[in-house]
């Protein structure tokens, strides 16, 4: 926290976001799956986004990287790199994905194709997006591949996605991502499929390649401590809209929203013995809900007749720190 | 906790029990025992076996060599119908609460159907009061008995697997990952409650888990498996304060929560 306010960078023009989301909506008829959010991320930082099933923290990274389909509709505004994408063609939005966002899912299975090689696949980035040759193409790929930590990857570009297992999997799906030099990753739920031995190792990787790469990073999950690890900053979301926000280790230390602080009470990594866990009472509200107050009232210890009947507006609780709370300032200060 | 040295009551004893399938060995010799009223974790990653080992223990799956004693009495050497009596005693909750429901029976016809099984356990005119009694230990309102399961959360779900387990009042519960297919904040409900229902029925219970940082709040004894083999077992405190085996270490080193702890502490330092 205390680089990120003593370190202002000098020229104006770099410090305008890189990804800037204002009133972001994602419908599905009645469905609302995410009813508007603000984040901008800067050149280079790493944000991660927090919640439970059904919070939209997924459908956030798809409607940034243009994936929303039919009957899907997004509203609002995604500002990249100056460029407005809410609303772009296929075509234009092809040409921002790879050198501009590129993504990196869940199930890697289902994001490689079972019937190429691996190398193929890779190599094709270059050759049909980059007008590289084959021979160059094969080069780069192997360079990458040794990147993301696949031993012998000489040996291993005839390889089909199968023959992999599914650490050395995501680690291919990481090496394309970052095949065109993307300046944000957007990584969503990237190693919850997978082993913790494994998933240490991935996620030490991704660390890494943001950190040496200076690409910036938005980091979709529902594990605290995993967010903990790889990001700087910290976007927790409840039913379609961001809650709380700020440095990751400050939020941690001083919850400012009664839902990020539920949350921690009900991680078992947060206390000694399992009395002493707080669950959150009652379930997440249904997506198709309408909410005249605060959508997280109906299961907030704090919550008094103003909480439903209007919506908290985000206050600002400290540098860098915000909350939509009516009682925002009152948790942040501890009382 | 059970810590106390007291010599207790065995509820199972598992020896040398060996599962192949084809080439591979899934179980490798497992040794162990639960006492009464213990909570032993079987912790390890996809594939360590820790799954095959509850169903074979259930004899959902065929056992290679080897004994299963249950209270002193081989579950191996049981006929069908042996077997099918025993499991009153032996209940099991799943996973994913979205598969181990009939999507087409009610919630009280879902609750009250190991008592069609076990007929002896429950007469029918009793059903309706023990549901209610159910639902009602499981956190449930009394409304959801005339429910289908599609109407429920996973939460409900889970609520709904561990009264019918409980129905037939099991000595021994054996847990598969019982919350992972939860969000967090539902699956510290669910272990309280699982918890709390343990401290006042006293049964016994397997408790098959990958987190870690899950199973250091609950159990009393630790199984760590890697690849079918038990690799290290001991109290829980022990385990997790002076791992001996490689593979545990890793496996702790590895548990983003755990890890966390030290991280913080030495910013903090």
């Amino acid at each position: 926290m205390t680089t990120e306010t003593l370190i202002r960078p000098a020229d104006e023009t770099v410090a305008k976001p890189l990804l800037s989301i204002a009133g972001l909506q994602v419908r599905y008829g009645r469905t609302h799956a995410v009813r508007g959010i603000d984040l901008d991320i800067m050149p280079g930082e790493s944000v991660a986004i927090l919640g439970e099933s059904g919070s939209g923290k997924s459908v956030t990274g798809k409607a940034v990287m243009g994936l929303i389909n039919s009957p899907g509709k997004v509203g609002g505004s995604v500002e990249f790199d100056g460029m407005q994408l809410v609303g772009r063609s296929e075509a234009a939005l092809r040409a921002v994905r790879g050198p501009g966002i590129a993504m990196v899912f869940q199930d890697s299975l289902d994001a490689l194709n079972p019937v190429f090689s691996i190398g193929n696949q890779i190599i094709e980035i270059f050759t049909v997006r980059l007008g590289w040759s084959r021979r160059q193409a094969r080069d780069e790929a192997i360079r990458l591949m040794l990147q993301v930590g696949i031993v012998n990857p000489e040996s291993r570009l005839d390889d089909y996605p199968h023959q992999f297992s599914g650490g050395m999997r995501q680690r291919i799906c990481i090496a394309m991502a970052i095949a065109l030099k993307p300046r944000l990753l957007i990584a969503d739920e990237p190693t919850t499929a997978l082993d913790v031995t494994v998933q240490a190792g991935i996620l030490k990787l991704i660390s890494q390649l943001q950190r040496d790469s200076g690409m910036a990073l938005l980091f979709v999950t529902h594990d605290l401590a995993v967010a903990r690890q790889v990001a700087r900053k910290l976007v927790v979301m409840y039913a379609g809209r961001v809650v709380e926000r700020g440095p990751i280790n400050a939020v941690f230390h001083r919850t400012a929203h009664p839902y990020t602080r539920a949350l921690l009470g009900s991680n078992p990594g947060s206390v000694k013995h399992w009395s002493e866990l707080k669950p959150i009472a009652g379930n997440p509200p249904d997506k198709s809900a309408v909410f005249t107050g605060c959508a997280f009232a109906p299961r907030c210890p704090r919550a008094v007749r103003m909480c439903s009947d209007r919506e908290p507006d985000f206050v600002t609780v400290a540098d860098g720190r915000q909350s939509r709370c009516h009682f925002a300032q009152e948790m942040f200060d501890g009382r | 906790m059970a810590a106390d040295t007291m010599a207790r009551t065995s509820v199972l004893k598992v020896e040398k029990l060996t599962k192949h399938f084809g080439q591979v060995t899934a179980l490798d010799a497992i040794d162990f025992e639960v006492a009464e009223g213990e909570i032993l974790a079987v912790v390890g990653e996809s594939g360590s076996g820790k799954s095959t080992l509850a169903r074979t223990i259930l004899r959902l799956l065929d056992a290679s060599s080897g004994r299963i004693l249950y209270r002193g009495k081989d579950l191996l050497g049981l006929s069908a119908g042996g077997m099918r009596a025993t499991r009153r005693h032996i209940q099991m909750i799943f996973q994913d609460p979205y598969a181990s429901l009939h999507p087409r029976r009610t919630v009280f016809e879902l609750v009250s159907e190991p008592w069609r099984v076990h007929a002896s356990v429950a007469p029918r005119r009793e059903w309706p009061h023990r549901v209610a009694a159910l639902l009602e230990q499981v956190g449930l309102p009394q409304s959801y008995a005339s429910l289908y399961p599609a109407r429920l959360s996973g939460g409900e779900r889970q609520r709904v697997a561990i009264a019918r387990a409980l129905a037939l009042r099991p000595d021994l519960l054996i847990l598969d990952e019982p919350v992972s297919a939860l969000d967090v904040s539902i699956q510290a409900q669910v272990i309280k409650l699982l918890m709390t229902l343990q401290q006042e029925i006293g049964f016994t219970s397997i408790f098959i888990s990958h987190d870690l940082a899950l199973v250091r709040l609950i159990a009393d004894k630790v199984i760590v498996m890697n690849r079918g083999r038990i690799v290290e077992q001991g109290p829980t405190q022990a385990i997790f304060d002076y791992p001996r085996d490689d593979y545990t270490r890793l496996l702790l080193a590895s548990s983003p929560e755990l890890g966390e702890e030290t991280t913080a502490e030495k910013q903090e330092a």
